[in-house]
């Protein structure tokens, strides 16, 4: 009896061993899983240039990587190879090129997902490059065009700058931005009842100046800046306080067909668009003038045809008054500046929906105090320049032009 | 120490209940003795237990019979000793609060220091059997050089039984009560040697949001315990114990207002039942055992604080550990000999629910014991024991996140494991000697011990138990 | 006798298991995270990932998935900080269609309903 009750204990105890072992179910293997890096919704022409991806399996510590996605609509698609199911974490950066508001621009990114379920119910996944901010663009961060005085304190003209920044987080590219200058003063004596009002949909020109390039030509990075100078020389040389424009990105060239009365430097020209004068440009030294940078949606000579509109006026001697001037439409338009004197500011030259406000240049018609000085974007605490299209709050005048050495 | 070994052979383990203890000893002693315990791991199976430890011990116990149906005993012992190199670990009695401990990755030696005082009465009459029995621990933990740790522990457990002689058997029931306490800070002297002390949640996870400058946290501990016996009078019979523990330990944080941050749940239930037969040669026995230790650890998800007060959201089981130790065994004893087979499967396992770990693993294993106790000439008695046993891994499981985790976190977790799923050989044998000349008014006795076991890692340990003493 | 034994032993069992703790392993809540424009603005989609924070365990979970303004995600009951930024059409007062890049966040939200949990996050535009 003894011995029976021992074996049966032992029988007892053996059987718990079976009891206790589990077999595990083998895991699922995701096949053909899928993982859709989704462009952004507010950019078109998005191009894939390069990419890295890698998903990683949270409980072994595997790296798997990516092979390269292919397009499938406005996206990219990467098919993974066979996964075992379980939880991932997604990583994926690159660079991508698009054009938003017209403007071509390129960016890296860098993107991730925790904690993604990959199994027998879910097999696909969605990273979505949507976290780089492509805002802000270009803007004009600084007009400098009211001369120097010589030390024989006579007014020295040809040293007039435009400084151009990329304020946005993305590499833009300045082909066929435009530099504008309004036809019309801001002065009350520049305002004429011209029809048609061509204001509300687009800004009544008197010079435009193209960059030129391919479309891929002139990258800026985020934060920097180019310099289109009227004239790209060393003017201390003529007069000691002016400024030293050789470094100058752009210039402003009128070649009036081989008969030019202009000087060409060495600095790339700007494309001749349209201009009221064929010898000498000269932006306003009276700083009562709008400036605009647009983007270019057509090419030249498609844009003479179409946009050549001369408003006229009939004025009190009965006389019609013309305005040769082309139009640059207000939704190609990047950033714009109003200019006016302080005790005379009589009419917005261009629509108030560009700039709602105007920077005070000069404190009226006899001041010249303002030589020698620029109007400055200002800047936020986090370094990037103010645009809330109100020059009154975002630009300062009588600034030290950056130039001046 | 030499009634303790015997009667561990004799009955079931050194009974839990005061009651039955009129009957525990054949006669009454007064045992004064100093011992000393070493151990040593050529590499630390636990990382949180360190690799080895120097405990020496002075202790006086003491077991009298005031009358024919009463006795009285009692314990009380301090010793002073050393922890080395444990890691992951800055509280006292880890085994009691794993998970929820208050760790780093550096740690080092610590020392200990207890005081223990016990005491009980049991009386009989008739059929009838009472007893009750406090006990009292108190323990300091701590070390000298940064991070400095420092944990102070009260641990009060009261008893009491009954027991009633039923035909040939002796039932009887107890319940204790159990109050613990347990402050533990970690401070550092060095400024450039802070670091963050994390709150350990098991599994290699801890409370990430008060882990860091959270130095200073207590543990408060309450449990409720229950054993029924059933033994035979005399010579042959079955025998059983059942005995059921639930305790909690809350641990709570200083610093934030003493928040609770988790609440450690700990529920042990242990059967043995089998057949003695004893004759005047010796004895017989077939005996099962089965024990189920379940731990659950609750974290109390804390909401934003509004002032000083932190709202608690819910309360999450997040960290289970089951351990299921069976056994069977056999034992035969003929005049000085005893010898023991036993043979038992342990199976233990620890999930943690989200983000899923596990770590499981179970072990077969059988050892044989010989002890042979012998009076030699009228003064000099002898008591030679031997043990060898093997525990052989069968099923071994990890699951972790292990892109989730730290490179230390994940070296501990996986140092651990190496251990946890190895095989283990064992080797033990000892010796007491109890020396009484008619003419002495006390006795003396001296005890030597070693324990070995060998890891299939490659690894051993080895203990080492010395104690001398005098009886009376 | 020996049945009123085996009574009373099991009478003191029951008892015993009876106090044993009860596990609390409901531990998953279904949340939705709706993003709030405000009155004025409908919103057809929102292309943007989320990042969800765990408060307590700084464990994040992202997703991408939205159905209109909303997303549905289960997670760990707790309390979390809820970050997505990305870009939504909209519909205005005046009925135009708007695409715009926005910011919602939050830095303390509760997700503690045993089946289903929601939080409200406001838009703020970045341009």
């Amino acid at each position: 009896m003894k011995k029976n009750l021992f074996l049966s204990m032992m029988l007892l105890a053996a059987s718990t061993v079976f009891t206790a072992c589990s077999s595990d179910d083998d895991p699922f293997v995701v096949e053909n899983g899928t993982v859709t890096i989704e462009m952004p919704i507010n950019v078109s022409q998005v191009v894939l240039n390069s990419f890295e991806g890698t998903v990683t399996n949270v409980q072994s510590g595997e790296v798997t990587r990516l092979a390269s996605p292919v397009k499938s609509g406005e996206n990219y698609v990467v098919t993974i190879p066979s996964l075992t199911e379980g939880k991932y974490n997604i990583a994926a950066k690159g660079n991508i090129s698009f054009v938003k508001d017209g403007v071509a621009g390129s960016t890296d990114f860098e993107v991730s997902s925790s904690d993604v379920a990959l199994n027998e119910q879910q097999t696909a996944v969605k990273l979505v490059v949507s976290s780089f901010k492509a805002e802000g663009g270009f803007v004009i961060s600084e007009i400098c065009t009211t001369g120097t005085l010589t030390p024989q304190n006579k007014n020295y003209n040809n040293d007039a700058y435009f400084i151009i920044t990329n304020n946005s987080d993305v590499v833009l590219y300045a082909d066929s931005i435009v530099l504008v200058e309004s036809q019309f003063q801001s002065g009350s004596s520049g305002q004429q009842p011209w029809s048609p009002d061509v204001r509300p949909y687009a800004i009544p020109a008197g010079a435009v100046f193209m960059i030129p390039g391919n479309g891929k030509s002139h990258p800026v990075q985020p934060g920097q800046s180019f310099v289109i100078a009227n004239n790209a020389m060393d003017h201390r040389t003529a007069n000691e306080n002016s400024y030293d424009l050789t470094g100058a990105d752009f210039e402003v060239y009128l070649d009036n067909g081989g008969n030019s009365m202009d000087t060409d430097y060495d600095t790339p020209n700007l494309e001749y668009i349209w201009c009221y004068t064929q010898t000498i440009w000269l932006p306003s030294v009276q700083q009562n003038r709008s400036y605009a940078i647009a983007r270019m949606k057509e090419n030249k000579e498609t844009f003479l045809a179409n946009h050549s509109e001369t408003p006229t006026y009939t004025a009190s001697t009965g006389k019609l008054m013309e305005s040769k001037q082309v139009q640059i439409p207000n939704e190609w338009v990047l950033d714009a500046v109003n200019l006016g004197t302080e005790d005379d500011f009589g009419w917005f030259v261009i629509s108030e929906t560009l700039d709602a406000g105007w920077v005070a240049g000069r404190a009226n018609s006899k001041d010249t105090t303002q030589r020698g000085t620029a109007v400055k974007r200002k800047k936020d605490s986090a370094g990037k320049y103010i645009d809330t299209n109100n020059s009154t709050n975002d630009m300062e005048a009588r600034q030290v032009p950056s130039l001046k050495k | 120490m030499n009634n303790i070994i015997y009667t561990a052979l004799l009955l079931l383990g050194p009974t839990e209940n005061p009651a039955l203890m009129t009957q525990a000893y054949q006669k009454p002693f007064t045992e004064l003795s100093l011992t000393c315990d070493y151990r040593h791991q050529s590499d630390a199976f636990r990382l949180e237990q360190g690799t080895g430890s120097l405990l020496p011990e002075v202790s006086v116990e003491s077991y009298i019979r005031l009358t024919p149906s009463s006795v009285v005993w009692g314990e009380a012992a301090y010793g002073n000793g050393k922890h080395y190199d444990k890691r992951f670990n800055n509280v006292a009695d880890f085994d009691l609060l794993y998970p929820d401990v208050i760790a780093d990755s550096l740690g080092g030696d610590t020392r200990r220091e207890r005081y223990l005082f016990s005491g009980g009465y049991a009386t009989e009459n008739g059929d009838w059997r009472l007893g009750g029995e406090l006990k009292f621990r108190a323990e300091q933990e701590y070390r000298t050089v940064d991070p400095r740790m420092r944990s102070i522990v009260s641990d009060l457990t009261l008893r009491a039984g009954a027991g009633r002689t039923i035909g040939r058997y002796l039932t009887g029931v107890s319940a204790e009560g159990n109050i613990y306490r347990q402050t533990a800070d970690v401070d550092f002297y060095g400024e450039a040697n802070s670091m963050g002390e994390l709150q350990m949640t098991g599994l290699g996870t801890s409370y990430v949001r008060f882990s860091g400058s959270n130095r200073d946290i207590f543990y408060e501990g309450k449990g409720v315990g229950a054993t029924l016996d059933v033994q035979p009078l005399s010579g042959s019979g079955w025998l059983a114990h059942l005995s059921h523990a639930l305790h909690q330990y809350e641990r709570l944080s200083d610093e934030y207002n003493s928040l609770p941050l988790t609440t450690l749940y700990r529920q042990q239930t242990a059967l043995t039942a089998g057949y003695r037969s004893q004759t005047a040669a010796g004895e017989r026995a077939l005996l099962l055992q089965a024990a189920y230790d379940k731990r659950a650890s609750d974290e109390h998800v804390v909401g934003s604080a509004s002032g000083q007060d932190y709202p608690i959201l819910a309360h999450l089981t997040m960290y289970r550990q089951q351990r299921w130790d069976v056994s069977a065994a056999a034992r035969y004893g003929h005049r000085a000999w005893h010898l023991q087979l036993r043979a038992g499967l342990l199976s233990h396992r620890e999930t943690y629910a989200y983000v899923e770990r596990e770590l499981s693993y179970a072990r077969l294993y059988g050892e044989l014991t010989a002890q042979w106790q012998k009076a030699v000439g009228r003064d000099l008695t002898l008591n030679v024991y031997g043990k060898g046993g093997y525990a052989g891994r069968i099923s071994d499981k990890l699951l972790m996140p292990y892109a989730n985790m730290t490179a230390s976190i994940r070296d501990y977790v996986n140092h651990n494991y190496r251990y946890q799923k190895a095989s283990y050989a064992s080797a033990q044998t000892g010796v007491r000697a109890d020396y009484r000349p008619q003419s002495w008014p006390v006795g003396v006795f001296g005890q030597a011990a070693t324990a070995w076991q060998f890891c299939s890692e490659g690894e051993h340990e080895a203990n080492l138990h010395l104690s001398v003493g005098i009886t009376f | 006798m020996r049945q009123k034994t085996i009574y009373f032993a099991l009478f003191v069992l029951t008892l015993l298991s009876a106090a044993c703790h009860q596990d609390n392993d409901d531990y998953m809540t279904q949340a939705t995270l709706r993003l709030d424009g405000g009155d004025t603005l409908t919103i057809e989609r929102v292309q943007a990932m989320a990042h969800i924070t765990n408060l307590n365990t700084r464990h994040v979970v992202s997703t991408a998935d939205f159905t209109g303004a909303e997303t549905r995600i289960e997670l760990l009951r707790g309390a979390y900080q809820v970050h997505v930024e990305g870009l939504l059409s909209y519909y205005g007062q005046d009925g135009a269609r708007r695409v715009r890049s926005f910011r919602a966040v939050s830095d303390y939200v509760e997700l503690v309903g045993s089946d289903t949990s929601k939080a409200d996050l406001n838009i703020i535009f970045l341009d």
